[in-house]
C-alpha cells in the first residue's frame, strides 16, 4: 500500500505549481469519490458527472497560478465542479423543475410552511422496497430546482458548514441559510408527494 | 422593453416555494453547525433536528457512483486529457515560432507590418472599449442578480417584504432630498446588518467610481408597495440615476439620458420578480403597458422643461 500524503490540499497544489506533477495526481485521488459522487447526484447522469468531473480538474489545473494559498482548497474545488455542472446543465437545456407553491407572504395568499414534525411520521402504510426507494429519492432530487439540489449535497454529503457553502456558491451567508431552508421544505414536501403520503398540510402557518 | 442582446431575462427560480417555519429553521441550522451529530444541538431542538435529519438521511438511497476501478480510469482519463491539453498549447506556440522564424524580412515587409499594426490598433482600441464596457455591463448585471437574491432572502425572512426604514424618511413626500446625505439606498444597510449582503459593495454597480456607490431604489414608503412578489412587476432597483445629480446641480437633463454607469448606453434594471434587464432607454414597460419613466418624478416636466410622456405614478429611482 503506497504511504499516505500527509501534506494538505493546499500545500500539494503549491507544489503542483512548482512543478511536482504527482502532487496534482494525489489531489485529484483524495477527491475523485467526493466529487464523482457529488456531480452524479447533482446531474442525475453518471456520464455527464464523468465529463464534468474531467472539465472540473481540467480548470484547477489550469488555474493552479492563480489559486490564492491562503484559502481552502475544498470550497474552491467544488466551486469550480458547482459551476462546471451548471454549465454542463444549461447546456443541455433540461427541462426546468417544477415551481413547488405559491408565493411566500401575506396570511391569505398562503406562505407554504413545511413541518419537519409533520414530516416525521411514517408515509406511506406500504413500506417501499429498498431499489424503489432509491429511484424514487433519485427522482424527487432530480426534480428539484438546481440551486435546491446542490445545497443539499453540499450540506449534507460534504458536510459543509454555512460559510463553507457561501465561500462554495459564492453568495453571502443570509441567502445560503435562506436557500437551504427552501431546499430542505421543497424536498420535504415533494418526497411526502411522491411517496404518496399527500400533499403537505402547513400545521402552523405561522409558526415564527 | 429593450433588452441588452447579451443578456436575456433572468427571473430567479427560487422565489416562491415551500419554506420552513422558524423552529424548523433553527433546528436544520443547528444540525448544520453540529455537522449532522444530534448530540451537539441543543436538547431544546433536538426532536425537530432529528427530524430533519432523518429526512437528509433519505438522501443516502442516492446511488453511489464510485466503483474503485472505475475511478481508477477516471483518474487516468482526467490525467491523459489534461495532457493533451498541455500538448495542444505547446504545439500551437511552436508552429507559431517558426513560421516566424522562417521568413527574411524587407523593407516592405516592414511597411506592411506597420500598416497591420495601425489598423489593429484602429480596430482593437474601440474594440476593447466596447470589450470593457460589455464586461462592465456584464459585471454589473451579475452583481444586480446576487442583489436580487439578498433582497429575496431578505423578504422571505420579513413576510415577503422589501427593506425599509421609517425613521430614515420622516418627511418623506418631497421630490428631492433635502439632507444632501440621505440616500434611498441608504434602506440597503438592511441587508448587510442582517448578513443578506457582504457588505455595501454589493449593493452597487461595480463601474460606480465611488466606493460606496449604491443602487438606486425604489423606495417603496407606501406601505401597499413594500410587498417583493406585488404582481404585475415592476422596476425595483436600478444602476445610478443620471436625473438627480444634475438637477440638484442645477444643470439641465435630457429625457433619453441613460446613467452613467455605463457611459449612458443604458443601465441595468432588477425587477420584483428578480428578473434582471439592460435598457437601452430610460422608459420601460409599465405596470399597465404604459410607457414607464424609470428615472423621472411624476411632475418630470419641471425638472425637464417639457412635457414627459407616461403616467402619474412613473416609477422614480431616486439614488
Amino acid at each position: 500500500m503506497p504511504p499516505v500524503d500527509d501534506r494538505t490540499d493546499e500545500e500539494l497544489l503549491v507544489a503542483y505549481r512548482e512543478g511536482d506533477r504527482d502532487a496534482f495526481v494525489k489531489l485529484l485521488e483524495r477527491y475523485r469519490a467526493e466529487v464523482l459522487n457529488f456531480l452524479t447526484r447533482f446531474l442525475g447522469n453518471r456520464a455527464a458527472a464523468e465529463d464534468v468531473f474531467q472539465d472540473t480538474f481540467l480548470q484547477i489545473h489550469l488555474s493552479a497560478d492563480t489559486f490564492d494559498a491562503d484559502r481552502t482548497f475544498k470550497p474552491w474545488l467544488f466551486t469550480i465542479a458547482a459551476n462546471k455542472a451548471r454549465d454542463f446543465h444549461r447546456r443541455r437545456k433540461r427541462r426546468a423543475a417544477a415551481s413547488l407553491s405559491a408565493p411566500i407572504g401575506g396570511n391569505d395568499d398562503g406562505a407554504e410552511f413545511v413541518d419537519l414534525l409533520a414530516g416525521d411520521d411514517e408515509t406511506p402504510d406500504v413500506p417501499i422496497e429498498q431499489e424503489e426507494q432509491a429511484a424514487l429519492v433519485k427522482r424527487v432530487v432530480d426534480e428539484l430546482p438546481g440551486h435546491y439540489r446542490e445545497i443539499l449535497l453540499l450540506s449534507y454529503f460534504q458536510r459543509m458548514s454555512y460559510q463553507q457553502i457561501s465561500e462554495t456558491l459564492e453568495v453571502p451567508l443570509g441567502t445560503v441559510k435562506s436557500r437551504l431552508h427552501s431546499a430542505v421544505a421543497s424536498f420535504e414536501r415533494s418526497w411526502r408527494i411522491a411517496a404518496g403520503g399527500g400533499g403537505t398540510s402547513p400545521s402552523d402557518p405561522l409558526e415564527r | 422593453m429593450i433588452q441588452h442582446p447579451d443578456f436575456e431575462s433572468r427571473p430567479d427560480p427560487s422565489y416562491g416555494g415551500p419554506t420552513l417555519g422558524a423552529p424548523d429553521a433553527d433546528a436544520v441550522d443547528a444540525l448544520i453547525e453540529a455537522e449532522f451529530d444530534l448530540e451537539r444541538v441543543p436538547a431544546a431542538i433536538r426532536p425537530r433536528a432529528a427530524a430533519a435529519a432523518k429526512l437528509f438521511e433519505r438522501l443516502d438511497a442516492l446511488p453511489d457512483a464510485a466503483e474503485e476501478s472505475d475511478l481508477d480510469a477516471l483518474v487516468d482519463a482526467t490525467l491523459l486529457r489534461i495532457d493533451r491539453e498541455e500538448e495542444l498549447r505547446e504545439s500551437s506556440l511552436q508552429i507559431e515560432t517558426r513560421a516566424i522564424a522562417r521568413q527574411r524580412l524587407r523593407i516592405s515587409d516592414f511597411v506592411g507590418i506597420a500598416a497591420v499594426l495601425l489598423l489593429a490598433v484602429s480596430i482593437a482600441v474601440p474594440l476593447s472599449n466596447h470589450v470593457r464596457t460589455t464586461r462592465g455591463i456584464e459585471a454589473c448585471g451579475n452583481g444586480q442578480r446576487n442583489f436580487g437574491g439578498a433582497m429575496e432572502a431578505f423578504a422571505r425572512d420579513h413576510d415577503g417584504l422589501m427593506p425599509f426604514n421609517a425613521s430614515l424618511l420622516p418627511d418623506f413626500g418631497g421630490l428631492f432630498p433635502t439632507d444632501g446625505d440621505y440616500r434611498h439606498a441608504d434602506h440597503f444597510k438592511q441587508l448587510v446588518d442582517g448578513g443578506y449582503c457582504d457588505d455595501a459593495a454589493c449593493m452597487g454597480c461595480p463601474n460606480h467610481p465611488a466606493a460606496d456607490g449604491m443602487w438606486s431604489y425604489r423606495v417603496p414608503a407606501d406601505a401597499a408597495d413594500r410587498r417583493l412578489d406585488l404582481s404585475p412587476r415592476r422596476v425595483i432597483v436600478g444602476d445610478r440615476n443620471p436625473v438627480i445629480e444634475l438637477v440638484l446641480r442645477g444643470r439641465r437633463v435630457r429625457l433619453e439620458m441613460c446613467s452613467p454607469e455605463h457611459d449612458d448606453r443604458g443601465q441595468n434594471l432588477l425587477h420584483s420578480d428578480l428578473s434582471t434587464e439592460f435598457a437601452r432607454q430610460a422608459t420601460v414597460t409599465s405596470r399597465d403597458g404604459r410607457p414607464d419613466n424609470i428615472w423621472l418624478p411624476p411632475d418630470g416636466q419641471a425638472a425637464i422643461g417639457r412635457p414627459v410622456s407616461g403616467s402619474t405614478d412613473d416609477i422614480f429611482l431616486l439614488n
